[in-house]
């Protein structure tokens, strides 16, 4: 349980972290259409301060949190017809092709990061940014992910029960009912 | 070869997981298979970040946050309580109402399943109130909760736009023509159902003139806000990019103006956002993992190719697709449609002479259609959910709208430029 707990709030923080960088996003670029109109004088290191840092930084660290609250969609029309045993396995196959696809994505980021990191990597342009700060984000993202799927994993379906979303919290997206 | 990580996909998609995960694990035995473990490694290291890490991407959360914004400033409230004033007294005034807020709602907000959520719980009890058959009213809100979808700012018109590599500026202009016809399509059908059947749409209260033009109040912000996103993209002031991000500013603005706005509600749609973002980001990385599969296997030339050979008029095999999506969005979400569609069907429709963004306006009209036919049709539970209504009674009210929006996707197929006239006065 309390490692659990320590889960939860390891989530809570990176997601955190994401809704800090939106905040952040929507700040900086207004900042920078009122400079470049109002006073001919943009922030140059907007676009690539924002795509690698803030937009993945965003993405990575939201992970986990979106998956704990479902807002991933899946085609769900087969599985609802499904006795709720079934359910929970298809549930639990969920998890685990997760954890297939972002275990490598953790330990291929770390890799590249680390490379980027000792070669002292920097952007091409205006201001040398350090490539590692966005390549980092993604072992660390994936790597909150990875453990979220893997305790969901070990508990079963309902592992994911803990920490749902308020129903009164609307999901405001095009997509399906997961 | 080709085949396996397809058919991998299907089956996974089946299991109900997350359609990222179906996508990525396809992606991933397809490239092995096809590209060796060098090349999926490499894929691995440097699709998650490359992906992601797009200024253009800003586009999704912002218009997201802007949406939920929308939502937390009640401004949809008043955008029906307003129209509801102006046109509650002709036949079917309440329902048309409900059109006309749901096109101003879509104008400022880029989600369907918001704007069905907030006319529910606003327009479908205050048509009830007056007498309205609550199959009739649950219908027409369920289908003007699809104008979002098709006004700017539209969230999937962007994904769309994303995946096709189709300019998103011309995309969210080219919406607002075929938005404002969908828009008269329901608002004629409704008062069509109310002067066949009157009592089933009965007429709204008298207002006294002076409470109609103080309920206006509310169209200013709306007014201010649409010009903020779709104004300047079509005057060129700013690109899309940036007006997502103004318009999320700008929706910050009217909750705090309209005092609806403290730190926790703030939040929460911002955490709200960033779940919807991660989701559609999350696709747009395993779909992007896949679609270095489907390169490799050269499949998407091959049906080009098919296409390109059959001794049939382009138009026949464009209804066919126009067919397929409708009958896709009965049981797919709209955003796997696209993911699963559009990389090999664009270069189908460029091969015959289509115009791209022609057809992006036109798959989410047919996105649209999907919306509301059953099993899936997503705005149907969601308002029967937020009314708390039977969900058999909002498909049956929402039925003579499937046939008007099939007369409009038959217009707007005969008259294309009413789609592209206005992208090609863009500035």
């Amino acid at each position: 349980m309390q490692g659990q707990a320590l889960l939860l709030r390891l989530e809570r923080a990176a997601v955190m972290g994401s809704v800090i960088l939106l905040l952040a996003i929507m700040t900086i670029v207004c900042v920078d259409v009122a400079m470049r109109y109002l006073f001919r004088a943009p922030l140059t290191w907007v676009h690539d301060f924002v795509s690698m840092y803030a937009m993945t930084g965003l993405f990575f660290l939201g992970l986990a949190s979106s998956y704990r609250k479902r807002a991933h969609i899946g085609v769900d029309v087969l599985v609802l017809r499904l006795s709720p045993l079934w359910q929970q396995r298809a549930a639990r196959l969920g998890h685990l092709v997760g954890l297939l696809i972002f275990m490598p994505i953790v330990f291929l980021g770390a890799e590249r990061a680390w490379v980027s990191f000792v070669n002292r990597e920097v952007v091409d342009g205006l201001i040398p940014w350090p490539t590692w700060l966005g390549n980092i984000l993604v072992p660390i993202g994936a790597g909150v992910l990875c453990l979220t799927l893997a305790s969901a994993l070990l508990q079963g379906g309902h592992a994911l029960s803990e920490g749902e979303s308020d129903p009164s919290e609307s999901q405001v997206r095009d997509g399906g009912s997961r | 070869m080709t085949w396996i990580g397809l058919a991998l996909l299907f089956l996974l998609l089946l299991t109900g997981i997350p359609v990222a995960f179906a996508l990525g694990l396809s992606g991933v035995v397809g490239l092995y298979l096809v590209a060796g473990l060098d090349g999926l490694l490499g894929v691995l290291q440097s699709t998650p970040i490359s992906a992601v890490a797009s200024y253009e991407l800003i586009t999704i959360p912002m218009f997201l946050f802007m949406a939920q914004l929308v939502m937390v400033s009640g401004v949809g409230d008043d955008l029906f309580r307003a129209a509801a004033a102006w046109v509650g007294r002709f036949p079917g005034g309440l329902g048309v109402a409900t059109a006309l807020a749901g096109a101003g709602f879509g104008a400022i907000c880029g989600t369907s399943t918001a704007a069905a959520a907030t006319l529910s719980t606003t327009s479908l009890p205050a048509m009830i109130r007056h007498g309205y058959e609550p199959q009739l009213a649950a219908g027409v809100v369920a289908i003007s909760g699809t104008l979002a979808m098709l006004i700017p700012p539209s969230v999937i018109l962007i994904i769309y736009g994303l995946l096709a590599d189709v300019n998103v500026g011309a995309l969210l202009i080219g919406g607002v023509i075929p938005g404002l016809i969908v828009t008269i399509a329901i608002a004629l059908t409704v008062v069509l159902l109310a002067v066949r059947h009157p009592e089933r749409a009965p007429r709204g209260p008298r207002i006294p003139r002076g409470e109609k033009i103080a309920l206006l109040r509310v169209v200013g912000p709306v007014i201010v806000l649409m010009m903020m996103v779709t104004g300047v993209i079509y005057t060129g002031v700013a690109t899309p990019t940036e007006a997502s991000a103004v318009g999320a500013a700008g929706a910050c603005a009217i909750a705090l103006w309209r005092r609806r706005l403290d730190r926790a509600s703030l939040m929460r749609a911002a955490r709200e956002a960033v779940h919807a973002t991660c989701m559609i980001a999350a696709i747009v990385m395993c779909a992007s993992i896949f679609g270095f599969y489907f390169t490799l296997t050269g499949l998407t030339q091959d049906v080009v190719t098919w296409v390109a050979n059959l001794e049939v008029s382009r138009w026949v095999v464009m209804t066919l697709l126009l067919g397929l999506y409708i009958v896709l969005g009965c049981f797919l979400d709209q955003i796997a449609i696209l993911v699963l569609t559009i990389p090999v069907v664009t270069p189908v429709v460029a091969a015959l002479g289509f115009d791209p963004v022609w057809f992006g306006v036109m798959v989410v009209l047919t996105a649209e259609v999907g919306m509301i036919t059953p099993p899936l049709g997503l705005n149907c539970f969601v308002v029967a959910r937020a009314a708390g209504r039977p969900v058999g009674e909002v498909f049956a009210g929402v039925f003579p709208h499937f046939w008007a929006h099939l007369l409009v996707i038959g217009l707007l197929m005969a008259f294309p430029a009413l789609i592209t006239w206005l992208p090609s006065r863009m500035s």
